[in-house]
């Protein structure tokens, strides 16, 4: 109870310095939102509450890193949509449609592109193999310690910068829509996120993603119903509408405008189909339902919510245009800036269509969005660290306790980390991180993960150093890149020209596993393909595959 | 499922065409997958002209059809694949084991 006093506090105090501060002219907009503040406060009473109740259930380190596998699979889609449409997505979508038309549809298409084949190739093999993570995944039949030691790496090195991003998108987002410091709004964020998941592992952030979703596609279904109303329910219109408004008129709704470079759009959508794929936070999501057929199922549910989301986004995104360029006086500055900065597309249409109300509810959704997002991330990451790399290396002297003591004190150092690293990178331009982060899942796990399924031949050896240079040469490549070399160093024109490096890396990857796992002639390397069948059967028949909790 | 040879169920003919009636379902679906997206991101990088003929009389164009499409297309193909999976291929899974199981008697 004294955390709800505090917080209520923190949220008045802050408000009345944020009156009072000069400083924040382009927060002017969003002034003491009393809708938006309540409903937040509803939200985090009602996870808090859950929060109790999950951790009253999870004694066990299975409970805390996937709810037992007894979550229902309906439950567990939704949670993958709420863990998987970040604020982040659904602001930066809406704002890229916006800004560059057509262009921002393929951050929707990589989404839409890659669910299928997590669902057709990954989901069920993946459920039946792991119990825990992807490292369990594709370990299975290689060399336990240097196979988890690199994948755990990876998996890490893709949850940290991820985490990065959506810290720093969200202190930059609360302070905006609460009129709150950005340090405060960190805080916030990471202790509420602590307490989620150290005491209510899985099941409690499986509800705080599930509610989420339900209030992401409440708020995204009114919206742009609200839209098409504002237009007469003709589509034909939003478009006739953007093109007259648009500054670029008709270009807007042709390709090019955003991304120049050919090859960039096509690493791009290489860096999508593979990124998404091997996201080690939303894999994880897999390992909470009972058995491969859930797994499914909860794919397909999360790709219909998905499906319905974007396509509330286009019809957001698009209505944007005409709206809020026939509105000038109200949404832009007197420099022709967007008011608030350009991710607040989606938040300024909820004000127009749906006024007060409408902009509080959205506001306190993203919020929720972002807490859903990093408490999934920061399971994952904890997860790693104590069942990847703790149980894997203590080897005698593992215990159950002690695992589960370093789980939680991962998820309270993560938090720490994160709020130092929001500090750290708070005046950096971040678009850099979330690349990495995309690019190292897309050219290290994804390939990976597939190829341990799929491929027979696959040896240790073959993984742990087609792992390290894909890692390696990821970082190299972003830092030669547009967007670090010349965005955060300053240099007149990079070395490497694209900012997503995976039309160089992947391929770098796969040759590597390739050509080194087929001229492996060492013994492991026999009892890595020796292993191929037994893996076969399980991931088909799904025999030994953790069972469910009964209860 | 312990009391049955699981690596004769896998080896039985009976299952080996089970199992490769759904590798053909997965591996062609993701297939059709990969080729829709595939040629919307080529065609967004490299067949600019193409994706900005207009469909209709307004100025949609076949850029914005295809994205409305592929947005449904992933739903559509993913529920297709589920169906199968639940209506024919668990049955038909389950099946083959309690027979296998039997005759083991």
């Amino acid at each position: 109870m004294k955390y709800y006093l505090f917080l209520i506090a923190l949220l008045l105090v802050s408000n009345n310095l944020f009156a009072a501060d000069a400083l924040t002219g382009t927060v002017e907009k969003q002034p003491l939102n009393t809708t938006a503040i309540t409903m937040f406060l509803v939200f985090v009473i009602t996870t808090l509450l859950i929060t109790v109740w999950a951790a009253i259930r999870s004694k066990t380190t299975s409970a805390l890193y996937t709810g037992g596998g007894g979550i229902s699979y309906w439950q567990n889609g939704l949670a993958i949509a709420g863990d998987f449409i970040s604020a982040a997505s659904f602001l930066g979508i809406t704002s890229a449609l916006f800004f560059i038309g057509l262009d921002g549809s393929l951050l929707i298409i990589g989404v839409m592109g890659s669910w299928p084949v997590i669902l057709f190739l990954i989901a069920e093999r993946l459920r039946n193999l792991g119990r825990y993570t992807l490292v369990d995944v594709v370990s299975f039949r290689l060399k336990q310690r240097p196979v988890k030691l690199v994948i755990a790496t990876a998996s890490l090195a893709v949850l940290t910068f991820y985490l990065i991003g959506q810290l720093v998108g969200a202190g930059k987002l609360i302070q905006l829509l609460f009129g709150l410091d950005y340090i405060y709004a960190l805080i916030i964020v990471s202790t509420l996120m602590i307490i989620y998941v150290s005491l209510g592992g899985m099941l409690a952030t499986t509800w705080v993603q599930f509610i989420k979703a339900i209030l992401l596609v409440l708020g995204g279904g009114i919206t742009s119903f609200l839209v098409l109303k504002y237009f007469n329910f003709e589509f034909g219109t939003i478009f006739n509408s953007a093109v007259e408004s648009h500054p670029k008129g008709l270009a807007s709704l042709q390709p090019g405008l955003g991304f120049k470079n050919p090859f960039g759009v096509i690493s791009l959508g290489l860096t999508m189909l593979l990124g998404f794929i091997g996201l080690p936070h939303v894999l994880m999501r897999m390992f909470t339902v009972k058995d491969a057929a859930a797994a499914r199922k909860s794919s397909f549910v999360a790709i219909s919510i998905m499906s319905l989301f974007y396509l509330m986004v286009v019809i957001i995104g698009f209505g944007a245009i005409a709206i809020l360029n026939d509105n000038p006086d109200t949404y832009y500055d007197a420099a022709g800036n967007l008011k608030g900065g350009g991710n607040m597309v989606a938040v300024h249409i909820a004000h127009f269509v749906g006024g007060d109300f409408l902009l509080g509810f959205m506001a306190a959704v993203t919020f929720a969005t972002i807490l859903a997002v990093v408490a999934g991330l920061t399971l994952s990451a904890s997860a790693t660290i104590a069942h990847d790399l703790y149980r894997t290396f203590s080897g005698e002297k593992h215990s159950e306790r002690t695992e589960m003591i370093i789980m939680r004190s991962s998820v309270v150092g993560v938090g720490i980390i994160g709020i130092l690293l929001g500090v750290i990178f708070e005046n950096q331009n971040v678009a850099f991180v979330t690349t990495f982060a995309l690019a190292v899942s897309a050219s290290v796990n994804a390939p990976i993960l597939i190829a341990s399924m799929y491929w027979k031949n696959l040896t240790t050896r073959g993984v742990v150093w087609s792992g390290i240079i894909g890692l390696v040469s990821s970082i190299i490549l972003i830092v030669l890149g547009p967007l670090v070399w010349v965005n955060v160093l300053g240099n007149e024109s990079p070395v490497f020209p694209f900012g997503y490096p995976t039309i160089a890396t992947l391929p770098i990857t796969l040759i590597c596993l390739y050509a080194i796992s087929k001229f492996d002639n060492s013994d492991r390397a026999k009892q890595d393909r020796a292993g191929f069948e037994e893996q076969y059967i399980r991931s088909e028949l799904g025999v030994g595959a953790a069972d469910a909790s009964n209860h | 499922m312990s009391d049955i040879n699981l690596a004769g169920v896998v080896n039985s003919d009976a299952y080996k065409s089970l199992a490769s009636k759904r590798k053909r379902i997965s591996y062609t679906l993701t297939g059709v997958n990969v080729l829709a997206y595939s040629i919307y991101v080529v065609c967004m990088g490299f067949a600019r002209d193409f994706m900005s003929i207009p469909v209709g009389s307004g100025p949609m164009n076949i850029g914005i059809v295809m994205v409305i499409f592929l947005i449904v297309f992933a739903a559509v193909i993913s529920g297709y694949y589920v169906w199968w999976t639940n209506k024919r291929y668990d049955p038909a899974l389950n099946d083959l084991l309690s027979k296998l199981r039997e005759g083991n008697e």
